[in-house]
């Protein structure tokens, strides 16, 4: 009932449509899908993705991201995922806008990319053709036609659809596994999206049976043509060739095209490397490796990589990885090698001659993707703190603003922000060797914390310093005022009353004890005189210490002049000190923490 | 022989377990003290007083609210007059405990043992006694003045005629300074003994004591000089 309902919405829907095609009808979708109208922008927008009746822009782009979104709302994942794999296949450089549309289209957008990688299909074999319906139907299947030939080829779709050349046959929408061959020829593999009401053509173009394999290495890159037909960019791997003699040229943006003539035999594979410069990493069974790819040697390169143990450590390896996956047209490992490599070395920069504009520009999609920071400087430098400042330099992925915190060695210091840099791809910090009061850094470590922040995740990357000041002649501080310096600041002041009282009761009390247990006609005394002196004494010395303290403030006034002078004789020192600290060289250390 | 051996482990013993909880509060203290002693006596209707000067010395163990202390003296009376009294030698030794339960009061229990000696015999009391003591501060922890009652009970002695119980008392006024190892102190004891009255006497012991010590206290796991002497 729910799909019959949406059934007649668009159709409803699709009838308003008929009166625009092409890019105005992109145009319109983009409208109804803005006002939040999915009904009215379904039909529009899947009429002007028609790729026949305009370029494939980034309006074109942001049209497959609309349509797919409008398709996730409308509850209809699979559609969205076909179109987004039709998308993706028709156009390499198809991406979704990550910052605009919402994540489970990038999700999709993601996914679709993944599979249409992992299903390439040979450009020079099969060719695909796009027949447009004049209006979208939302519940019309897809029709795959196969173009006649010279030859009987037949294809297998699916599963259990059959068809022989200049045969079609209508199937739900969605992504179809189909098989080409003729007697005598290589059968070729390819998968075929079918989108509603659209005719998909597929022009075929089997190889020979005894055709041989090309496999072309340049560096710098280059255009590959073979008997005047554009190939690709170099490297080029496994490209079909048949029996006999062709002509090959490799064009450059810069400096004369290199032609040769080669003579290809059957089933024969023929390695053709042109490279002004050879990469190294130091270690020999990589270098080796690394030989191979550039003798063109794609297959046997690739497995010796992903064999080692520490290729993963060099970032050459991993961009050479991804270039020879690249050529194989095992994209999503190429990815997946760009990705580590954006994460192991953000400060990486692929050599102009190395990756093509293909792979280029998805190692620069990938770097933008990709949360990552790094911070490096020279790992033995000397800096004069008031003349100079610390250059380090800042990495990022995904552009963003980069927090830098300084963190000193000392225990129980807490981290201070230093700067909020907006860091596009590079930047450059200069670090002050002073604290905020302008005095030098002290000896010792210090942590240099870089930190970008997205909405849900982010990355961080730390670089220590070891500060050791090269020679330095301060003056000593000044020595504390000896207590004999300063003046007493309370004295005695005259006893009260209740002060006397108080001795007076004590010193009473002290006597009477022993007066009362005194027997007078035995020591001949009512008070013993020793009794007296006992209880006067502490009558006499409670008096005398419990007299109230008075401050003299004339003396008080003296002591803080005596202070003050002392410190301001210490703060003239201090500053002269602090002067020749920021004069006097540092030699930094530096070292990364993650 | 057995019985010394198992006093000696209980003893140790004793040590062990006391020793580490008492480590961080311990001193030990040692006085000089010259004493100006007067014995008073009444027999029927005659009546003698001696007097003259005594010296000795005291030690003191501090732990924790506890002090244990021995002291002796030993000196000569002499009578102050041509009364036919004859001059009479006198010593003492006394051991004993005490306890403060709070800084301003404390109880004290001793075992006195006090002789005189003279050309006509010698008379020695074995006393015990016990009493309170209360102190403060003169305004300053340096100073500090003391007064205390005890009840005495003479145990046995070389006479006939012992006293019921006899009452004592004493006031004194110490002063340690800081950062100076020694200490003094001026007191005034008086005892005075109750006789059945049958034996129509009475009898009082009454001395003006100075005193030097020194202590040594146990501060941060070191021994260190100074303090208030016991």
């Amino acid at each position: 009932m729910r799909t019959w309902r949406l059934v007649i919405l668009l159709a409803i829907a699709a009838a308003t449509a008929r009166a625009q095609t092409g890019r105005e009808a992109l145009a319109a979708g983009t409208d109804r899908y803005l006002l939040a109208d999915y009904q009215r922008a379904l039909p529009l927008l899947s009429v002007g993705l028609n790729p026949a009746v305009g370029a494939r822009d980034q309006n074109w782009s942001r049209g497959v991201e609309r349509l797919a979104d409008v398709l996730l709302v409308l509850r209809q994942d699979a559609l969205a995922a076909t179109w987004l794999r039709w998308a993706a296949r028709l156009s390499p450089e198809f991406t979704v806008d990550e910052d605009l549309v919402p994540p489970a289209v990038v999700r999709a957008a993601r996914a679709a990319r993944a599979f249409v990688d992992s299903t390439p299909r040979d450009p020079f074999v099969v060719r695909t053709e796009f027949q447009w319906p004049a209006a979208f139907r939302a519940a019309a299947p897809g029709i795959v036609r196969l173009a006649a030939a010279n030859i009987p080829i037949t294809a297998r779709i699916g599963a259990d659809q059959f068809m022989r050349g200049g045969e079609s046959r209508s199937l739900p929408p969605g992504s179809y596994d189909a098989v080409v061959s003729a007697p005598g020829y290589l059968p070729t593999r390819l998968t075929v999206e079918l989108l509603p009401g659209v005719e998909t053509r597929l022009r075929v173009s089997l190889l020979p049976e005894t055709a041989g394999a090309l496999y072309v290495v340049a560096r710098p890159w280059a255009t590959l043509l073979v008997d005047g037909q554009t190939v690709g960019y170099t490297g080029v791997a496994g490209h079909r060739i048949g029996p006999g003699s062709h002509t090959l040229r490799l064009t450059r943006d810069s400096g004369p095209a290199w032609d040769t003539t080669i003579v290809v035999g059957e089933r024969q594979q023929i390695r053709l490397a042109w490279i002004t410069r050879r990469d190294t990493t130091g270690e020999p069974r990589l270098d080796s490796t690394l030989r191979a790819l550039d003798a063109g040697e794609f297959e046997r390169g690739v497995e010796a990589l992903r064999m080692s143990e520490r290729f993963g450590e060099h970032a050459v390896a991993l961009a050479r990885l991804a270039e020879a996956s690249w050529a194989l047209r095992a994209r999503d490992s190429a990815r997946a090698s760009l990705r580590r490599l954006v994460a192991l070395d953000p400060f990486y920069m692929p050599p102009v001659d190395l990756f093509n504009p293909d792979l280029r520009a998805a190692y620069d999609r990938i770097r933008h993707e990709t949360p990552v920071i790094g911070m490096r400087t020279a790992p033995d430098t000397v800096v004069v703190p008031d003349r100079d400042a610390l250059p380090i330099e800042i990495a990022v992925g995904r552009p963003g603003d980069v927090r830098l915190y300084l963190r000193l060695a000392s225990p129980g210091s807490r981290d201070s922000l230093l700067a909020v840099i907006p860091v596009e791809s590079l930047a450059v910090f200069r670090l002050a060797l002073t604290l905020p009061d302008g005095s030098a850094l002290p000896s010792g470590s210090i942590g240099i914390q870089g930190e970008v922040v997205f909405p849900g995740g982010g990355a961080r990357h730390g670089l220590t310093l070891n500060l050791e000041r090269l020679s330095v002649d301060t003056v000593a501080h000044m020595s504390p005022l000896p207590n004999t310096s300063y003046r007493p600041e309370v004295t005695k002041g005259p006893a009260s009353w209740r002060t006397v009282a108080e001795a007076v009761g004590l010193g009473t009390a002290a006597l009477m004890i022993p007066a009362i247990m005194n027997d007078k006609g035995l020591s001949g005394r009512s008070v013993p005189l020793a009794a007296s002196l006992v209880g006067v004494s502490i009558a006499i010395a409670d008096l005398s210490l419990n007299r109230p303290r008075v401050t003299v403030q004339e003396n008080v006034r003296y002591n803080a002049t005596q202070r003050a002078e002392w410190q301001g004789r210490n703060r003239s020192i201090a500053a002269r000190n602090a002067l020749k600290l920021r004069g006097t060289p540092v030699r930094v250390r530096a070292r990364g923490t993650t | 022989m057995n019985a010394a051996r198992r006093l000696w482990q209980a003893a140790l013993l004793l040590a062990a377990g006391v020793a580490p909880a008492a480590l961080a509060g311990q001193a030990v203290s040692g006085r000089v003290v010259v004493g100006f002693p007067k014995s008073s006596l009444r027999v029927g209707g005659t009546r003698e007083r001696v007097d003259g000067v005594w010296a000795g010395a005291a030690v003191g163990f501090h732990i924790a609210s506890w002090t244990f202390s021995a002291s002796g003296t030993r000196g000569t009376l002499s009578p102050s007059a041509t009364s036919g009294v004859l001059e009479r030698d006198v010593g003492e030794i006394s051991a004993g405990g005490r306890y403060e339960p709070r800084p301003w009061l404390a109880v004290d229990g001793r075992f006195i043992a006090r002789a005189f000696s003279s050309a006509a015999g010698r008379q020695r009391w074995n006393m015990a006694a016990i009493g309170v003591i209360g102190s403060r501060d003169l305004g300053t922890p340096v100073v500090r003045a003391s007064a205390s009652l005890a009840y005495l009970q003479v145990l046995s002695g070389s006479e006939q005629a012992l006293p019921d119980f006899g009452l004592g008392s004493d006031v004194s006024l110490a002063v340690a300074p800081p950062r100076f190892p020694l200490a003094f102190s001026l007191g005034y004891r008086v005892e005075r003994f109750q006789f059945p009255q049958s034996a129509g006497r009475s009898e009082q012991f009454e001395t003006l004591t100075l005193s030097v010590g020194l202590r040594v206290r146990r501060l941060d796991g070191r021994w260190v000089l100074g303090g208030r002497a016991e």
